[in-house]
């Protein structure tokens, strides 16, 4: 294999050396910018811990507070019972009677027209046949 | 892999990757920017390193492999031409005082204008002290190959300073 004779590889030595030498100020100069940042890792554990302490506060909050609309658990006097009842009798009689009222002016609407009211059964054409001959009868 | 146990690792090749880079690429700039690549390719691929025993080798060839690209990305195979090498002059180059400083810049000259495969062969031999088996893993060769490759390199020193001073090879 092909060698460098000695006196010059002492000189070659020197050269790489020398490079050596000159990549290690290069790299001093830069050294700081090659540094890894990497996010801080000693405190990893803060935000999680930190966010399950709000979910905690903002879940109990949501389940057992008067104004959140997420409470399961509702305690009613007997007086809130009471109004709330006597409000569902009050719209259920008043649906009642627009339902009545209605019903009432489809009949005049078909007594008029000489419709058949949606109440009565329609006459089938055998019961018509049976009329007849009882008649003839 | 902790954070601590990475740059333990990886923190004393460091200045011996960024050597490589800075010669293989001549500029402090890029080769500071494949070092950052580098440095996080290795962090994104920490869990590898843990089961990589030659973590030197895969390092070195992980940072050849990105001179690769940004050489070719300069779109030139070749290293720097004595233009880059005066720019860099001026900023790092050690002032060569001592008595064998003309003989220097001649081998420094012929260095860099070797072939860009003999020159990264002969920076892993002769630098970084590389065996002939772990140049060729890297350089993806045999392990014949490389020697020849080296011993191409050296003959071709020679015969440029046999030209130019009269050293040369036994």
């Amino acid at each position: 294999m092909e060698q460098f004779d000695p006196e010059f590889k002492n000189i070659y030595d020197e050269y790489v050396k020398l490079e050596k030498a000159e990549t290690e100020r290069a790299y001093s100069e830069i050294e700081n910018d090659l540094t890894l940042k990497l996010p801080v890792r000693r405190f990893r554990w803060v935000y999680p811990a930190a966010a399950a302490i709000l979910l905690l506060i903002a879940g109990t909050w949501a389940l057992t507070s008067e104004q959140s609309p997420f409470r399961t658990k509702q305690k009613y006097t007997e007086a809130e019972i009471r109004e709330s009842l006597e409000k569902t009798i009050h719209a259920l009689t008043a649906c009642s009677k627009t339902v009545r009222q209605e019903f009432s002016r489809v009949e005049d609407l078909s007594a008029m027209t000489g419709a058949i009211s949606p109440g009565k059964k329609s006459p089938t054409p055998n019961s018509n046949r049976n009329e007849s001959n009882t008649t003839k009868n | 892999m902790h954070q601590k146990a990475f740059l333990d690792l990886i923190e004393p090749l460091k200045p011996a990757l960024f050597g490589f880079a800075f010669r293989m690429l001549r500029n402090r700039e890029d080769a500071r920017d494949a070092m950052q690549e580098l440095l996080m390719k290795l962090w994104n691929n920490r869990k590898n390193l843990e089961t990589n025993e030659k973590i030197k080798t895969y390092c070195f060839t992980a940072l050849y492999h990105d001179c690769i690209d940004r050489l070719r990305l300069r779109n030139r195979m070749h290293f720097a031409g004595s233009a880059d090498l005066v720019e860099i002059a001026d900023n790092t180059r050690v002032d060569l005082d001592c008595e064998n400083s003309d003989l220097i810049r001649q081998i420094r000259v012929a260095m860099d204008e070797l072939p860009y495969k003999q020159k990264v062969i002969m920076e892993l031999r002769d630098f970084q002290g590389f065996e002939y088996e772990e140049i060729a893993r890297m350089m993806e060769m045999t392990v014949n190959a490389v020697r020849v490759t080296v011993a191409r390199s050296r003959a071709t020193i020679s015969e440029k300073m046999k030209e130019e001073i009269g050293y040369g090879t036994v």
